[in-house]
C-alpha cells in the first residue's frame, strides 16, 4: 500500500504569470501563453517538452491550442477539473498522477482569464434559460427566489456558521483586513500599497447579508501557470523545487455546488475536511508541521470554516484564531501572504498555487521563515482540492 | 427629437416594469416535475423512499439513502423554522427589492427547502423563528413554496 504513493515524486518546478488587472485589453488565450512561457522560462524547460497539460472545465482555453501556440510535438495527457475554483489544486494532482506513472515527463497546469472584463462570474444565473440537465435543475431550488449569485449562496452558510459558534462580521472582517495587509506589500497585488481598516470592511456596502463587499474576492483578468517534472529531473534545474507531498481531492456528504444545505450539519465543509485527511496521510505531516498556508479566499466565512477543517484551529475557534492575529504575518500560521484573491487578484486559485512555491523557494514578498511545508486549498463550498507543498523530499 | 424629463415617467416605467418582471426561470426534469407540479396542485411534496421509508429533498433519481428506484411523495404539513436565512442586496433585478429576506426553512418532516420570506417584520428574520407555507402563483408558469411567520404582526 505505501509504495503507492504520488507523494514526494514530483515537483513544481516552473510558475509564471500576467499581470493582474480589471482590463487585460489581450485575450484569454493570449493570457495563457504569455503565463506559460513565462513559467516554462522561469523553470529552465523549453516549451516543446511539454507533453501534459490539466487546466480547469470553466477555463476557455484549449489544450489543444496552447499545445500548438507553444510549439508542443506530443501531448499524452489532458484533462479538465470541474466545479470553478475548486477545481484550484486538482489540476496539481493530474500532473503528479500522470508523471509518477510513468504517462508524462513533463505537465503544464494554467488558468487564464479576463473574468473582469469579459467573463463576469457574480452577475449571477438569474437569465439561465430552463433546460433539463441536472445543473439547471439544481439551480432551480434557489434561483427562483432570488438566491442567484456565488455570494448569495455563501451567505447562507455563513449565516448558520455565525450563529452557530457565535462569530460576527468582525470576525469576516479580520479575514479581509489580513489580506489586504499582506497584498499592501506585494507590488504585483492589484490593491497593491492599499490596506484596509476594519472599519473600512463595516462601513463597505452589504452584497447579501452577512457579506459585505469586502467580504467578497476582486474579479480580475490574469494568468497563471505551472511545470511539473519528476523529483530525479527537478534536482538538476534552475528553481528550488517545490515538491507534491500532497494532491488530492474531495466531494462529500449530500455535496452540491455551493449549495450544501441539506447535509446534517452546513456548517460544516466536510469535502475539505477529506481533502485535509489526504494530505496530511500523503505527507506524513500534520497541521502543526505547516508554516504557512494559502486558504482560497473567494469569500471571507469560508476562510474561517477552512481552517477549521484543516485543522489550523479547533471547531468553532476560527474566530479566536483571527482575533489572536495568527493568521497574519508574525502570528502562528500566516496565510494569503500574497494578499490572497481578496487582495492580489482572483485568478481562480492558480496565483495561491504560485505563492505556494514562492513560500517554498523563500521568493514571497511576505516571506515566512523556515518554511518546510506549505497547504495550498481550492475554492471550497463545491467539490474541492488541496495542495501540500514541501521544500525537501 | 423629443425631449424626454429625467422625472415622474422614469419612475413609472420602472414600477411597470417591477409588475412586469419575471423571476429566473426554473429548469425541470424527470425527477423533478412532480414536486412543481405539486406545487400547481396546491401541495408541497417531499420526496419518499417506498422501501426505507426515507425523505429527501431535493429529490434525486433514486434514494440516497438505500438506492431504491422505488420513490413516491409525501405532503408537507407546511411548518418549520428559518435554519439560516439572507438579506440579499446585490445585483438586484426586479421583481426582487433589495434587503429581499431568502431563508433556510427546516421542515417539521426534517427535510430543509430555500424559500422567499414574505410578510414579516425585520425582527422574524431570525434563525429559530417558527414559519408556515404559502404556496404562491407567481406568473403562468412559476408557483413557489413561500413561507410567512406562524404568527403575522
Amino acid at each position: 500500500m505505501s509504495d503507492r504513493t504520488i507523494s514526494g515524486k514530483t515537483a513544481i518546478v516552473g510558475i509564471g504569470a500576467t499581470e493582474f488587472s480589471k482590463h487585460s485589453g489581450r485575450s484569454e488565450m493570449r493570457l495563457a501563453v504569455e503565463a506559460v512561457l513565462a513559467a516554462c522560462a522561469d523553470a529552465g524547460i523549453a516549451p516543446a517538452e511539454v507533453d501534459g497539460i490539466s487546466t480547469y472545465t470553466m477555463d476557455n482555453n484549449p489544450e489543444m491550442e496552447v499545445h500548438r501556440l507553444i510549439g508542443g510535438k506530443a501531448l499524452k495527457m489532458f484533462s479538465r477539473i470541474d466545479y470553478g475554483g475548486g477545481a484550484a489544486c486538482g489540476p496539481l494532482l493530474q500532473a503528479a498522477m500522470a508523471i509518477s506513472t510513468g504517462i508524462c515527463e513533463c505537465v503544464l497546469v494554467y488558468r487564464a482569464m479576463n473574468e473582469r472584463s469579459e467573463y463576469r462570474f457574480g452577475t449571477g444565473v438569474a437569465d439561465r434559460g430552463a433546460d433539463t440537465t441536472h445543473e439547471t435543475a439544481a439551480f432551480g431550488w434557489h434561483s427562483p427566489h432570488g438566491l442567484i449569485t456565488p455570494a448569495s449562496w455563501v451567505a447562507m452558510a455563513a449565516a448558520a456558521y455565525l450563529d452557530k459558534y457565535g462569530a460576527t462580521t468582525l470576525d469576516l472582517g479580520r479575514v479581509s483586513v489580513g489580506g489586504r495587509a499582506m497584498a499592501a506589500t506585494n507590488p504585483n497585488a492589484w490593491f497593491y500599497q492599499k490596506p484596509i481598516t476594519l472599519e473600512d470592511h463595516q462601513n463597505s456596502r452589504w452584497i447579501c447579508e452577512p457579506l459585505r463587499l469586502l467580504d467578497c474576492c476582486q474579479e480580475s483578468d490574469g494568468a497563471v501557470a505551472c511545470l511539473v517534472v519528476s523529483a530525479e529531473r527537478a534536482k538538476g534545474l534552475k528553481q528550488k523545487p517545490a515538491y507534491i507531498r500532497g494532491a488530492a481531492q474531495g466531494s462529500c456528504d449530500d455535496q452540491q455546488s455551493m449549495t450544501s444545505y441539506y447535509r446534517d450539519d452546513m456548517t460544516r465543509l466536510t469535502e475539505c475536511a477529506l481533502v485535509a485527511e489526504q494530505l496530511y496521510r500523503q505527507a506524513g505531516v500534520g497541521p502543526n508541521d505547516i508554516q504557512t498556508a494559502v486558504i482560497y479566499d473567494h469569500f471571507t466565512p469560508y476562510v474561517l470554516m477552512q481552517l477549521e477543517e484543516y485543522g489550523f484551529c479547533g471547531r468553532g475557534e476560527a474566530k479566536d484564531f483571527v482575533l489572536g492575529g495568527e493568521h497574519l504575518m508574525g502570528g502562528n500560521l500566516p496565510i494569503n501572504t500574497h494578499g490572497g484573491q481578496l487582495g492580489e487578484a482572483y485568478i481562480h486559485g492558480m496565483n495561491g498555487v504560485a505563492e505556494g512555491v514562492r513560500q517554498i523557494r523563500g521568493e514571497s514578498v511576505n516571506q515566512v521563515e523556515n518554511v518546510k511545508h506549505v497547504v495550498v486549498t481550492a475554492g471550497t463550498g463545491v467539490p474541492t482540492s488541496g495542495l501540500l507543498l514541501g521544500a525537501e523530499n | 427629437m423629443p425631449c424626454r424629463h429625467w422625472s415622474d415617467t422614469q419612475l413609472t416605467e420602472r414600477e411597470n416594469h417591477m409588475v412586469q418582471a419575471l423571476r429566473p426561470r426554473i429548469g425541470v426534469n424527470k425527477d423533478t416535475q412532480f414536486f412543481w407540479d405539486g406545487l400547481k396542485g396546491g401541495k408541497l411534496l417531499i420526496q419518499h423512499c417506498q422501501n426505507c421509508d426515507q425523505l429527501q429533498h431535493p429529490p434525486g433519481a433514486c434514494c440516497k439513502h438505500c438506492q431504491s428506484f422505488d420513490l413516491d411523495a409525501i405532503e408537507s404539513c407546511g411548518r418549520g423554522e428559518i435554519h439560516s436565512f439572507v438579506r440579499m442586496h446585490h445585483p438586484i433585478q426586479p421583481p426582487f427589492e433589495a434587503g429581499h429576506p431568502i431563508v433556510l426553512v427546516q421542515l417539521e418532516e426534517g427535510t430543509r427547502i430555500i424559500a422567499g420570506f414574505i410578510n414579516s417584520t425585520p425582527e422574524q428574520v431570525r434563525i429559530g423563528e417558527k414559519v408556515k407555507l404559502t404556496i404562491t402563483r407567481c406568473d403562468d408558469e412559476v408557483t413557489l413554496a413561500l413561507f410567512e411567520p406562524v404568527l403575522i404582526k
